[in-house]
Protein backbone atom coordinates (compact mmCIF):
# COMPACT_ATOMS: atom_id res chain seq x y z
CA UNK A 1 0.00 0.00 0.00
CA UNK A 2 1.65 3.31 -0.73
CA UNK A 3 2.52 5.99 1.78
CA UNK A 4 2.17 9.74 1.12
CA UNK A 5 6.00 11.44 1.31
CA UNK A 6 6.02 15.35 2.84
CA UNK A 7 9.00 16.69 1.97
CA UNK A 8 9.77 19.76 3.87
CA UNK A 9 13.29 20.99 2.52
CA UNK A 10 15.08 21.97 0.11
CA UNK A 11 16.89 19.99 -2.22
CA UNK A 12 20.37 20.54 -0.69
CA UNK A 13 18.72 20.05 2.53
CA UNK A 14 17.46 16.31 1.82
CA UNK A 15 19.70 13.08 1.43
CA UNK A 16 18.19 11.83 -2.30
CA UNK A 17 19.77 8.38 -1.61
CA UNK A 18 17.62 8.22 1.74
CA UNK A 19 14.77 9.39 -0.91
CA UNK A 20 15.81 6.85 -3.56
CA UNK A 21 15.53 3.91 -0.63
CA UNK A 22 12.35 4.57 0.79
CA UNK A 23 10.23 5.99 -2.05
CA UNK A 24 8.44 3.41 -4.01
CA UNK A 25 6.90 3.58 -7.63
CA UNK A 26 3.33 3.89 -6.59
CA UNK A 27 3.66 6.17 -3.77
CA UNK A 28 2.91 9.86 -4.03
CA UNK A 29 5.08 12.88 -3.10
CA UNK A 30 3.93 16.43 -1.51
CA UNK A 31 6.45 19.40 -1.39
CA UNK A 32 5.99 21.52 1.02
CA UNK A 33 7.72 25.02 3.01
CA UNK A 34 11.56 24.84 1.46
CA UNK A 35 10.62 21.59 -0.11
CA UNK A 36 8.35 23.29 -3.13
CA UNK A 37 12.05 24.40 -4.53
CA UNK A 38 12.18 21.30 -5.81
CA UNK A 39 10.22 22.38 -8.76
CA UNK A 40 13.92 24.30 -9.67
CA UNK A 41 16.03 21.00 -9.69
CA UNK A 42 16.79 21.06 -13.44
CA UNK A 43 20.57 21.91 -12.83
CA UNK A 44 20.90 20.81 -8.99
CA UNK A 45 22.53 17.40 -8.38
CA UNK A 46 18.99 16.54 -7.18
CA UNK A 47 18.07 16.85 -10.97
CA UNK A 48 17.84 12.74 -10.78
CA UNK A 49 15.85 12.76 -8.08
CA UNK A 50 13.74 15.25 -10.02
CA UNK A 51 13.31 13.17 -12.88
CA UNK A 52 11.80 10.24 -10.85
CA UNK A 53 9.26 12.19 -9.34
CA UNK A 54 7.80 13.47 -12.21
CA UNK A 55 7.17 10.12 -13.01
CA UNK A 56 5.21 10.15 -9.51
CA UNK A 57 1.77 11.22 -8.23
CA UNK A 58 3.29 14.50 -7.03
CA UNK A 59 2.04 17.74 -5.48
CA UNK A 60 3.40 21.27 -4.53
CA UNK A 61 1.89 23.32 -1.61
CA UNK A 62 0.30 26.15 -2.88
CA UNK A 63 0.63 28.56 0.02
CA UNK A 64 4.09 27.80 0.17
CA UNK A 65 4.81 28.42 -3.31
CA UNK A 66 3.16 32.04 -3.15
CA UNK A 67 5.40 32.46 -0.80
CA UNK A 68 9.05 31.86 -2.32
CA UNK A 69 7.60 33.15 -5.60
CA UNK A 70 8.46 30.28 -7.05
CA UNK A 71 6.20 29.03 -10.70
CA UNK A 72 5.67 25.66 -11.56
CA UNK A 73 6.92 23.68 -14.84
CA UNK A 74 4.17 22.79 -17.17
CA UNK A 75 2.60 19.39 -15.84
CA UNK A 76 3.25 19.88 -11.97
CA UNK A 77 0.42 19.88 -9.79
CA UNK A 78 -0.99 22.06 -6.61
CA UNK A 79 -2.66 21.66 -3.87
CA UNK A 80 -3.59 24.01 -1.06
CA UNK A 81 -3.81 22.77 3.07
CA UNK A 82 -7.33 21.53 2.69
CA UNK A 83 -5.62 19.47 -0.38
CA UNK A 84 -2.59 18.37 1.42
CA UNK A 85 -5.38 16.92 4.31
CA UNK A 86 -7.44 14.81 1.78
CA UNK A 87 -4.36 13.32 0.37
CA UNK A 88 -2.88 12.32 4.19
CA UNK A 89 -6.82 11.09 4.36
CA UNK A 90 -6.15 9.06 0.85
CA UNK A 91 -2.80 7.24 1.09
CA UNK A 92 -2.76 4.78 4.20
CA UNK A 93 0.09 6.56 5.68
CA UNK A 94 2.50 9.33 5.73
CA UNK A 95 6.35 9.60 6.01
CA UNK A 96 7.86 13.10 6.81
CA UNK A 97 11.30 14.35 5.18
CA UNK A 98 12.29 17.53 7.54
CA UNK B 1 -4.91 -2.48 23.90
CA UNK B 2 -6.41 -5.10 21.68
CA UNK B 3 -5.23 -3.58 18.23
CA UNK B 4 -1.94 -4.13 17.29
CA UNK B 5 -0.60 -1.10 14.88
CA UNK B 6 2.99 -1.15 13.56
CA UNK B 7 5.35 1.56 13.50
CA UNK B 8 8.72 2.06 11.70
CA UNK B 9 11.35 4.07 13.23
CA UNK B 10 13.55 5.67 10.41
CA UNK B 11 17.02 6.28 12.22
CA UNK B 12 18.67 8.83 10.04
CA UNK B 13 20.48 11.11 11.58
CA UNK B 14 24.11 10.90 13.50
CA UNK B 15 24.61 10.94 16.84
CA UNK B 16 25.10 13.91 19.22
CA UNK B 17 25.18 16.80 16.86
CA UNK B 18 21.18 16.91 16.98
CA UNK B 19 18.82 15.49 19.41
CA UNK B 20 16.96 13.54 16.95
CA UNK B 21 18.95 10.36 17.17
CA UNK B 22 18.17 10.49 21.11
CA UNK B 23 14.66 11.25 20.50
CA UNK B 24 13.99 8.70 18.06
CA UNK B 25 15.69 6.13 20.71
CA UNK B 26 13.16 7.15 23.43
CA UNK B 27 10.12 6.36 21.16
CA UNK B 28 11.56 2.78 20.45
CA UNK B 29 11.56 2.43 24.26
CA UNK B 30 8.43 4.15 25.14
CA UNK B 31 6.67 1.40 22.33
CA UNK B 32 8.76 -1.42 23.49
CA UNK B 33 6.97 -0.68 26.86
CA UNK B 34 3.69 -0.88 25.27
CA UNK B 35 4.18 -3.74 23.45
CA UNK B 36 3.70 -1.99 19.93
CA UNK B 37 5.10 -3.73 17.18
CA UNK B 38 8.33 -2.07 16.11
CA UNK B 39 10.99 -1.77 13.27
CA UNK B 40 13.94 0.61 14.19
CA UNK B 41 15.43 0.96 10.64
CA UNK B 42 19.54 2.98 10.40
CA UNK B 43 19.92 4.54 7.24
CA UNK B 44 21.82 7.63 5.40
CA UNK B 45 23.89 9.12 8.25
CA UNK B 46 21.83 7.73 11.32
CA UNK B 47 24.34 3.84 10.74
CA UNK B 48 26.89 5.89 12.46
CA UNK B 49 24.97 5.45 15.36
CA UNK B 50 26.02 2.02 15.71
CA UNK B 51 29.49 2.46 15.19
CA UNK B 52 31.60 0.78 18.29
CA UNK B 53 33.80 2.73 20.54
CA UNK B 54 32.12 5.92 20.68
CA UNK B 55 33.23 7.98 23.92
CA UNK B 56 30.88 10.89 24.37
CA UNK B 57 32.14 12.16 27.90
CA UNK B 58 34.02 15.06 26.89
CA UNK B 59 31.59 16.56 24.93
CA UNK B 60 28.52 15.95 27.84
CA UNK B 61 26.67 13.49 26.10
CA UNK B 62 25.49 10.07 26.78
CA UNK B 63 26.84 7.30 24.57
CA UNK B 64 24.16 6.55 21.77
CA UNK B 65 26.12 3.13 20.48
CA UNK B 66 26.03 2.02 24.32
CA UNK B 67 21.91 2.67 24.47
CA UNK B 68 21.49 0.91 21.15
CA UNK B 69 23.15 -2.26 22.29
CA UNK B 70 20.40 -2.47 24.92
CA UNK B 71 17.56 -2.92 22.52
CA UNK B 72 17.71 -6.53 22.62
CA UNK B 73 16.70 -6.43 26.60
CA UNK B 74 13.85 -4.28 25.73
CA UNK B 75 12.68 -6.50 23.06
CA UNK B 76 13.39 -4.81 20.22
CA UNK B 77 14.75 -7.37 17.57
CA UNK B 78 13.43 -6.10 14.56
CA UNK B 79 16.51 -3.97 13.92
CA UNK B 80 17.40 -2.99 10.20
CA UNK B 81 20.76 -1.53 8.52
CA UNK B 82 20.25 -0.25 5.24
CA UNK B 83 23.10 -1.70 3.47
CA UNK B 84 23.37 1.26 0.96
CA UNK B 85 24.18 3.24 3.87
CA UNK B 86 26.98 1.33 5.35
CA UNK B 87 28.98 1.19 1.97
CA UNK B 88 28.76 5.00 1.14
CA UNK B 89 30.39 5.60 4.81
CA UNK B 90 33.27 3.14 3.94
CA UNK B 91 31.70 0.70 7.27
CA UNK B 92 31.21 -3.20 7.71
CA UNK B 93 28.97 -4.94 9.61
CA UNK B 94 32.09 -5.71 12.04
CA UNK B 95 32.12 -1.80 13.15
CA UNK B 96 28.80 -2.05 14.49
CA UNK B 97 27.72 -2.59 17.94
CA UNK B 98 25.41 -5.05 17.74
CA UNK B 99 24.33 -7.56 15.33
CA UNK B 100 21.26 -5.78 12.70
CA UNK B 101 20.14 -7.30 9.52
CA UNK B 102 21.55 -5.98 6.93
CA UNK B 103 18.46 -4.40 4.07
CA UNK B 104 18.24 -3.45 0.61
CA UNK B 105 16.08 -0.61 -1.05
CA UNK B 106 13.33 -3.52 -2.20
CA UNK B 107 13.13 -4.80 1.38
CA UNK B 108 13.04 -1.63 2.86
CA UNK B 109 9.95 -0.48 0.46
CA UNK B 110 8.39 -3.27 1.52
CA UNK B 111 8.79 -2.76 5.29
CA UNK B 112 7.67 0.46 5.34
CA UNK B 113 4.62 -0.51 2.71
CA UNK B 114 3.26 -2.57 5.71
CA UNK B 115 3.99 -0.40 8.51
CA UNK B 116 0.74 1.37 10.01
CA UNK B 117 2.59 4.93 11.18
CA UNK B 118 6.57 5.96 9.73
CA UNK B 119 8.04 7.65 12.37
CA UNK B 120 11.05 9.91 10.49
CA UNK B 121 12.46 12.75 12.94
CA UNK C 1 -13.14 -7.76 18.07
CA UNK C 2 -11.45 -7.17 15.17
CA UNK C 3 -9.59 -4.12 14.82
CA UNK C 4 -8.81 -3.19 10.82
CA UNK C 5 -5.82 -0.96 10.46
CA UNK C 6 -6.43 2.23 8.14
CA UNK C 7 -9.63 1.43 7.62
CA UNK C 8 -11.62 4.64 6.89
CA UNK C 9 -15.16 4.98 8.89
CA UNK C 10 -18.13 5.24 7.31
CA UNK C 11 -18.63 8.83 7.14
CA UNK C 12 -15.01 9.03 5.97
CA UNK C 13 -13.71 10.81 9.27
CA UNK C 14 -10.42 9.67 10.07
CA UNK C 15 -8.48 10.28 13.69
CA UNK C 16 -5.33 11.80 13.51
CA UNK C 17 -2.21 12.08 15.71
CA UNK C 18 -0.28 14.86 15.13
CA UNK C 19 3.57 14.38 16.17
CA UNK C 20 5.47 18.81 16.42
CA UNK C 21 8.97 18.19 17.08
CA UNK C 22 9.37 21.74 15.72
CA UNK C 23 9.55 25.22 17.72
CA UNK C 24 7.50 27.89 16.94
CA UNK C 25 10.28 30.90 16.19
CA UNK C 26 13.08 28.68 14.48
CA UNK C 27 11.40 26.95 11.58
CA UNK C 28 8.12 26.49 9.42
CA UNK C 29 6.99 23.32 10.80
CA UNK C 30 4.97 24.27 13.60
CA UNK C 31 3.14 27.19 11.70
CA UNK C 32 2.29 24.41 8.98
CA UNK C 33 0.72 21.70 11.64
CA UNK C 34 -1.63 24.30 13.05
CA UNK C 35 -2.52 25.24 9.34
CA UNK C 36 -2.93 21.51 9.23
CA UNK C 37 -4.58 20.86 12.00
CA UNK C 38 -7.78 23.47 11.65
CA UNK C 39 -8.04 22.21 7.75
CA UNK C 40 -8.26 19.00 9.36
CA UNK C 41 -11.30 19.66 11.82
CA UNK C 42 -13.05 21.99 9.44
CA UNK C 43 -12.82 18.95 6.70
CA UNK C 44 -14.67 16.69 9.73
CA UNK C 45 -11.65 14.66 11.30
CA UNK C 46 -10.95 14.15 14.74
CA UNK C 47 -7.52 14.69 16.26
CA UNK C 48 -7.16 12.02 18.67
CA UNK C 49 -4.22 13.47 20.49
CA UNK C 50 -1.52 16.93 19.80
CA UNK C 51 1.90 15.62 20.99
CA UNK C 52 4.65 18.20 21.36
CA UNK C 53 7.92 16.54 21.38
CA UNK C 54 11.54 17.81 21.23
CA UNK C 55 11.69 21.74 20.22
CA UNK C 56 8.03 21.25 19.83
CA UNK C 57 7.08 21.52 23.45
CA UNK C 58 7.48 24.96 23.25
CA UNK C 59 4.76 25.18 21.27
CA UNK C 60 2.88 25.03 24.69
CA UNK C 61 4.98 28.05 26.12
CA UNK C 62 2.53 30.78 27.71
CA UNK C 63 5.15 32.68 28.54
CA UNK C 64 6.00 34.21 24.63
CA UNK C 65 5.51 37.48 23.46
CA UNK C 66 5.45 38.47 20.36
CA UNK C 67 5.44 41.53 17.81
CA UNK C 68 2.01 43.06 16.81
CA UNK C 69 2.57 41.80 13.23
CA UNK C 70 3.65 38.48 14.23
CA UNK C 71 1.45 35.43 14.64
CA UNK C 72 1.81 33.97 18.50
CA UNK C 73 1.88 30.29 17.26
CA UNK C 74 1.85 28.96 21.15
CA UNK C 75 -1.42 31.34 21.81
CA UNK C 76 -3.01 29.79 18.36
CA UNK C 77 -2.43 26.03 19.47
CA UNK C 78 -3.95 27.27 22.76
CA UNK C 79 -7.31 29.02 20.70
CA UNK C 80 -7.66 26.05 19.02
CA UNK C 81 -7.11 23.73 21.51
CA UNK C 82 -9.68 25.03 24.18
CA UNK C 83 -12.03 25.63 21.14
CA UNK C 84 -12.19 22.16 20.11
CA UNK C 85 -11.87 20.00 23.09
CA UNK C 86 -8.47 18.46 22.06
CA UNK C 87 -6.13 16.27 23.72
CA UNK C 88 -2.57 18.22 23.96
CA UNK C 89 0.35 16.31 25.42
CA UNK C 90 3.24 18.05 25.72
CA UNK C 91 6.46 15.71 26.66
CA UNK C 92 7.89 15.73 30.15
CA UNK C 93 11.65 15.17 29.45
CA UNK C 94 11.69 17.23 26.50
CA UNK C 95 9.85 20.12 28.25
CA UNK C 96 11.53 20.15 31.40
CA UNK C 97 14.83 20.65 29.93
CA UNK C 98 13.23 23.81 27.62
CA UNK C 99 11.53 25.06 31.11
CA UNK C 100 8.13 24.12 29.74
CA UNK C 101 7.13 23.43 33.06
CA UNK C 102 2.87 23.16 34.40
CA UNK C 103 1.94 24.23 38.41
CA UNK C 104 2.85 20.79 39.41
CA UNK C 105 6.64 20.28 37.68
CA UNK C 106 7.46 24.15 38.69
CA UNK C 107 6.60 23.01 42.90
CA UNK C 108 8.56 19.80 41.94
CA UNK C 109 11.51 21.34 40.62
CA UNK C 110 11.22 24.50 43.06
CA UNK C 111 10.74 26.60 40.11
CA UNK C 112 9.32 30.41 40.24
CA UNK C 113 6.86 30.15 37.51
CA UNK C 114 4.59 27.74 35.54
CA UNK C 115 5.12 27.70 31.88
CA UNK C 116 2.76 25.55 30.34
CA UNK C 117 -0.36 26.77 29.26
CA UNK C 118 -3.55 24.86 30.58
CA UNK C 119 -4.30 23.90 27.65
CA UNK C 120 -1.66 20.81 27.18
CA UNK C 121 -0.96 18.23 29.85
CA UNK C 122 2.67 17.41 30.58
CA UNK C 123 2.85 13.61 29.97
CA UNK C 124 4.73 11.04 28.46
CA UNK C 125 6.08 9.35 25.45
CA UNK C 126 2.92 5.98 26.17
CA UNK C 127 0.59 9.15 25.47
CA UNK C 128 1.80 9.21 21.84
CA UNK C 129 2.29 5.65 21.48
CA UNK C 130 -1.48 5.01 23.22
CA UNK C 131 -2.67 7.94 20.69
CA UNK C 132 -1.41 6.31 17.80
CA UNK C 133 -3.12 2.59 18.56
CA UNK C 134 -6.31 4.71 18.37
CA UNK C 135 -5.23 6.61 15.65
CA UNK C 136 -6.25 6.00 11.53
CA UNK C 137 -3.17 8.46 11.17
CA UNK C 138 0.28 9.97 12.36
CA UNK C 139 1.64 13.36 10.75
CA UNK C 140 4.97 14.47 11.82
CA UNK C 141 5.84 18.13 11.44
CA UNK C 142 9.54 19.43 12.13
Amino acid sequence: MSSLHIIAKAPSSVSVAELNALVDDEDVLIFIEDGVYFARTECSPAASFAQKFRQLECYFLKEDLAARGIDLLEGMQTVDTRGFVALSARLPRCVSWY
Amino acid sequence: MPNKKSISLIARRAPYGSDGARRTLDIAFAAAVFEQPLNYIFIGDGVFQLVAGQNPIEISSKPQGAALETLELYGINEVFVHRGSLLNRGLTESHLVCSANLIEDCALKKLIAESTYVINL
Amino acid sequence: MTFLANTPKASGALRYTLLINAAPQSSQGAKTALRFAESLLQMGHNIERLFFYGDGVLNASSLSVMPQDEINIPAAWHALIEANGLSSVVCVSSAIRRGIVDTAEAQRHELYAASCYTSSEIGGLGQLIEALSNSDRMLSFG
